[in-house]
């Protein structure tokens, strides 16, 4: 825990961190949960037994515990999976409060937003005529769109780390996601203009409180707007399906 | 709007003379200040003197400032200079906004730029003009609230914050004054040297995304009403061509265009910086948003109308906007320039018209 009080001290502290460090100011997802409640048992099941060192990575990346690398693939991949599914349940569904949610993105990772949006493209291209255009499309859409929408909060004066603004916007995308599967399955329009437009407000609800905050109050409406922009227009890729 | 005496730009040693007229009112001031100091510093501390005096008994708010300017007055250093810079400014240039000390920790050292930018607009292109407010800052940025923009490298996009320095007011105020006070002609005025690229990529954005749905939607409209009976609605597709066609033609317009426009000036030398350019036609681009909207209606004679209208109205707003600053570089020889832009200006709105609502009596494949 200490160590993400520490992070949650550098991100915090402003003005006095190298600025290419803190672009990128939190670890990335670690096995040891944060949060309370559902992270317990997935949080107690990799952490090295009284280890004083950091916990592993996911990915056999350091080489500070034999476990991870030695393990089978099955056992990385449902681990990951069940990562995913916990940052998930903490970031798009906030519904009793942010911190969690701040934890979660404290631990960024990038497969979940990676799954979202490959899900998203796939999803929409195959109810398109063109679909590597689609696929295209809706791919670039979203990678550039929340590297733009992350530049553009900094650029307005805000603070806000790279790669959680990339993982917040990128797990908002579940309910896009669902929007599309559900449009690409029934052609009943009445059933599409109900729920593209919720899920739409949904993706923007869960975070919107996370961009701005990152900028003045004056310049909310500014950071805020791009990014319901983006998930308009993919609710709108959806809709047209 | 602006009660700021000095905002049409005056090199900085006309400042110097303009002192002694406010000198009885601005307090302790030696002359011999001024000629000691970096060339913005008596400028700034002048400008600030004389728009505090000028201003103080209309913003109550600012009594704060204007108390804090009298040390800046003989101090003259950067930092307190830097700190009374809010309240002019916000007594300047904001919309409605007279206790903008929210957006103190951003707005301080770009303004204090942008005045100066203010110079080079009438004297100079400068070759620092392309960023807008940072070219004119010279002093340390010791104790002011935020960095200074231009410390950072150039690939850090810190330093490109002073492009953006608008609060959600500025952006709705410009937008407003760019479609509706289009014939006014004075928006580099307006703006008051704090040109910004929020509005013109955003705005950009928006067109992009809206003529792409509309278009989509006119082709729907108009596939329903010919289409053979008893086909169902899984016959249409929409064209992802239309996404990748308005992604160029509007960033192509405002970013291309303007990227030209901006160099035939520096030819002509007029004094106007490449975002100033890229601010005016962002802007005038926000006329087309609600006319896309309204071209869904699958009439032609509307279509027609409604695009005419807002090419007339936003041509009109960027060749009243950018005449002062060519009038006064080229003279006559402008002439092939406005009908350049007349003419490029001409061709978005009939592309416009033509690649995304032309739909009428084309029979469907």
């Amino acid at each position: 825990m200490s160590f993400l009080g520490g992070n949650a001290a550098g991100f915090g502290a402003s003005g006095r961190r190298d600025d290419v460090e803190r672009l990128f100011t939190a670890d990335p997802s670690v096995p040891v949960s944060t949060g309370a409640g559902a992270a317990a048992a997935p949080g107690g099941g990799y952490a090295p037994p009284g280890s004083a060192l950091s916990p592993p990575l996911g990915y056999g990346g350091e080489a500070s515990s034999m476990n991870t690398l030695d393990e089978p693939v099955w056992e990385t991949v449902k681990r990951d999976l069940r990562r995913i599914y916990k940052n998930l349940v903490m970031v798009v569904f906030p519904f009793k409060d942010r911190s969690q949610q701040s934890a979660a993105l404290r631990n960024w990772d990038l497969w979940g937003p990676m799954i979202f949006v490959l899900g998203l493209a796939i999803t929409l291209s195959l109810g398109a005529a063109t679909a590597s255009k689609t696929f295209s499309l809706v791919f670039a859409l979203v990678s550039v769109g929340a590297i733009i929408l992350t530049v553009n909060v900094v650029l307005l004066g805000g603070t806000i780390g790279f790669f959680q603004s990339l993982c917040l916007l990128g797990y908002c995308l579940f309910p896009l996601d669902v929007a599309a599967i559900v449009c690409v399955t029934t052609d009943i329009l009445l059933v599409r203009w109900i729920l593209v437009p919720i899920m739409v407000v949904w993706s923007s609800w869960a975070s919107i409180p996370f961009i701005s905050g990152a900028v003045p109050a004056n310049r909310r409406a500014l950071a805020i707007y791009p990014m319901v922009l983006l998930y308009t227009a993919l609710g709108w890729l959806a809709l047209i399906t | 709007m602006s009660t700021n005496p000095f905002a049409t730009s005056s090199p900085p040693p006309v400042f110097g003379e303009q002192a002694p007229v406010a000198g009885p009112v601005g307090g302790a001031w030696g002359p011999a200040s001024t000629p000691l100091d970096e060339e913005d510093e008596p400028f700034t501390a002048a400008h600030l003197a004389a728009a505090n005096e000028a201003a103080v008994p209309a913003v109550g708010g600012a009594g704060g400032g204007a108390g804090s300017s009298r040390p800046a007055h003989t101090a003259l250093t950067f930092t307190e200079s830097t700190a009374a810079v809010p309240s002019a400014s916000s007594m300047g240039g904001r919309v409605g906004q007279p206790s903008s000390s929210g957006a103190a920790p951003v707005s301080p050292v770009p303004r204090v730029g942008s005045a100066a930018d203010q110079a080079l607009l009438a004297s100079s292109p400068g070759p620092s003009a392309p960023l807008g407010g940072n070219g004119g800052m010279a002093g340390g940025p010791a104790g002011a609230p935020q960095e200074d923009p231009s410390k950072f490298a150039f690939y850090n996009i810190k330093r490109y914050r002073g492009l953006f320095n608008v609060d959600t007011s500025d952006v709705l105020a410009r937008l407003l004054h760019a479609v509706l006070l289009f014939f006014r002609g004075d928006f580099l005025q307006y703006t008051d040297g704090n040109p910004d690229l929020y509005g013109p990529f955003w705005v950009a954005s928006t067109l992009i995304f809206v003529t792409a749905a509309a278009g989509n939607c006119a082709s729907y409209i108009d596939w329903t009403m010919h289409k053979p009976e008893g086909s169902t609605s899984a016959g249409w597709y929409y064209d992802v061509d239309k996404v990748g066609g308005s992604f160029g033609l509007f960033y192509g317009y405002v970013g291309v265009v303007g990227l030209i426009l901006y160099f035939v000036l520096r030819w002509f030398k007029a004094g106007v910086s490449l975002a100033s350019v890229w601010c005016v036609y962002g802007y005038a681009l926000a006329a087309f948003i609600p006319i896309s909207l309204v071209c869904v209606v699958p009439i032609e004679s509307v279509r027609w109308a409604v695009v005419g209208a807002a090419t007339l109205t936003s041509g009109t707003f960027i060749m009243l906007s950018l005449r002062a600053p060519i009038h006064e570089a080229a003279g006559a020889k402008a002439l092939p320039l406005y009908i350049g832009m007349i003419a490029l200006h001409a061709g978005l709105g009939l592309a416009l018209k033509l690649y995304f609502f032309r739909y009428k009596d084309i029979p469907m494949p």
